[in-house]
């Protein structure tokens, strides 16, 4: 294939002087302002779109209260659960569920796990809102949301939430009793329950914070 | 400390930058593109460190990352972050073509052009990352056997259309003794 590499702009050996340039150096800082990801997970297909993504790490509480599900997937019509790695990764079908509709869901794959969604404005759908819970014991129990657009194309979803989907995801090895109250969008007319900036919303410490 | 996400970035970054840049160099049309894939591709491997491999792992899995970065590019699903425009001026002159490159730049670059962009991306991961089968299955996610399959039919199209081309046959021979 050596004629191949003729073809190519560049050998790598051409670029050893910019990977200790400036350039290089101020690119390495600027990304580092920001924090990693605080946990794990395994590569998944790359979404790179206007995403709220929220951690809420509460330090709940648990006890062996769980009903065991079996399950590894399980839908409804309100709500598609599957399990991607080390987390339930569940797409909110219809947001105006009724809340049973999604609990069920959970428990179908062993995770006593409510979701209340909220109307709230458009750049807060998606965001985890507050997260609560319950049981005994001393694991916390992660959940992380995201907005993602239902086709392959490109989709602004604060623009155009109804061809998005909500996603949250939940650590599989939750325990106890989980609560998380999500951003959806609002119908007409709908009072929204944006959080109060100055007050946290009642009932978890993670909730919210910047979403981009 | 190994698991200090702050040095093994460091220590990744300084490992493996030159490889990604060569990487989005060789196929981004501007310098602006490709210090976005760099930029992109290094953002998101700071992001998720920890789903990181240890060890030879990491340069595969920053390929791969780098190659869903390209394609979300050439989709324009790429927001331009503006995080590497010294990057990219450092970049500008490697865009200029020589007089010898113009010359080069013959009728196997066009037919490579012409390619599909399946056959293209398994044989530059050949001929300018220089990744054997195992490697690129890795990157690409698929079995090795479905990479050989893959840079055989590539191999065969290239052949194919450098014929119909009239470029010599010496084309043909170096590129299907290759292991």
């Amino acid at each position: 294939m050596t004629d191949l590499r003729q073809l190519a702009r560049v050998d790598d050996a051409d670029l050893d002087g910019l990977a200790t340039g400036p350039a290089a150096g101020a690119l390495l800082a600027q990304l580092m302002t920001e924090p990693p990801e605080p946990r794990r997970r395994p590569l998944r297909r790359l979404v790179l779109v206007a995403t709220a993504a929220v951690v809420a790490l509460l330090a709940a509480v648990v006890g062996p209260s769980l009903v065991p599900g079996g399950a590894t997937s399980y839908a409804n019509s309100a709500v598609e659960i599957h399990r991607e790695g080390d987390f339930y990764v569940a797409r909110i079908k219809d947001p105006l569920a009724d809340g049973a509709r999604f609990a069920e869901a959970f428990r179908a794959v062993g995770l006593d796990v409510d979701i209340e969604l909220v109307p709230v404005s458009p750049k807060r759908v998606g965001m985890l809102l507050s997260s609560g819970g319950g049981g005994g014991g001393l694991r916390g129990s992660r959940a992380m949301t995201e907005v993602v657009p239902n086709g392959p194309e490109k989709v602004d979803c604060a623009l155009d939430p109804s061809r998005c989907s909500i996603i949250i995801k939940i650590d599989a090895d939750s325990s106890g009793w989980n609560r998380f109250k999500v951003g959806r969008p609002a119908q007409p007319g709908e009072a929204l329950q944006d959080p109060d900036p100055s007050g946290g919303p009642r009932g978890g410490d993670g909730a919210a914070g910047g979403g981009d | 400390v190994d698991d200090d996400p702050t040095v093994r970035f460091e220590a990744l970054y300084a490992a493996t930058f030159t490889r990604m840049l060569g990487y989005a160099v060789r196929r981004c049309d501007s310098p602006d593109d490709a210090a976005d894939v760099v930029a992109e591709t290094f953002a998101i491997a700071w992001r998720r460190i920890d789903a990181v491999p240890h060890g030879d792992g990491a340069r595969l899995w920053l390929y791969r990352v780098a190659g869903n970065v390209l394609a979300n590019q050439r989709r324009g699903a790429l927001r331009r972050q503006g995080l590497a425009t010294a990057l990219a001026t450092q970049l500008a002159s490697l865009y200029e073509p020589s007089a010898e490159d113009r010359l080069a730049d013959g009728e196997l670059a066009r037919v490579f052009r012409e390619l599909p962009p399946d056959d293209r991306e398994v044989l530059s991961l050949v001929a300018w990352e220089g990744l054997d089968h195992g490697e690129i299955a890795t990157v690409l996610g698929c079995s090795r056997i479905t990479v050989r399959s893959r840079l055989h039919r590539a191999r065969k199209r290239l052949a194919r259309a450098l014929a119909t081309a009239g470029v010599t046959t010496r084309w043909l021979a170096t590129s299907r003794s290759t292991p």
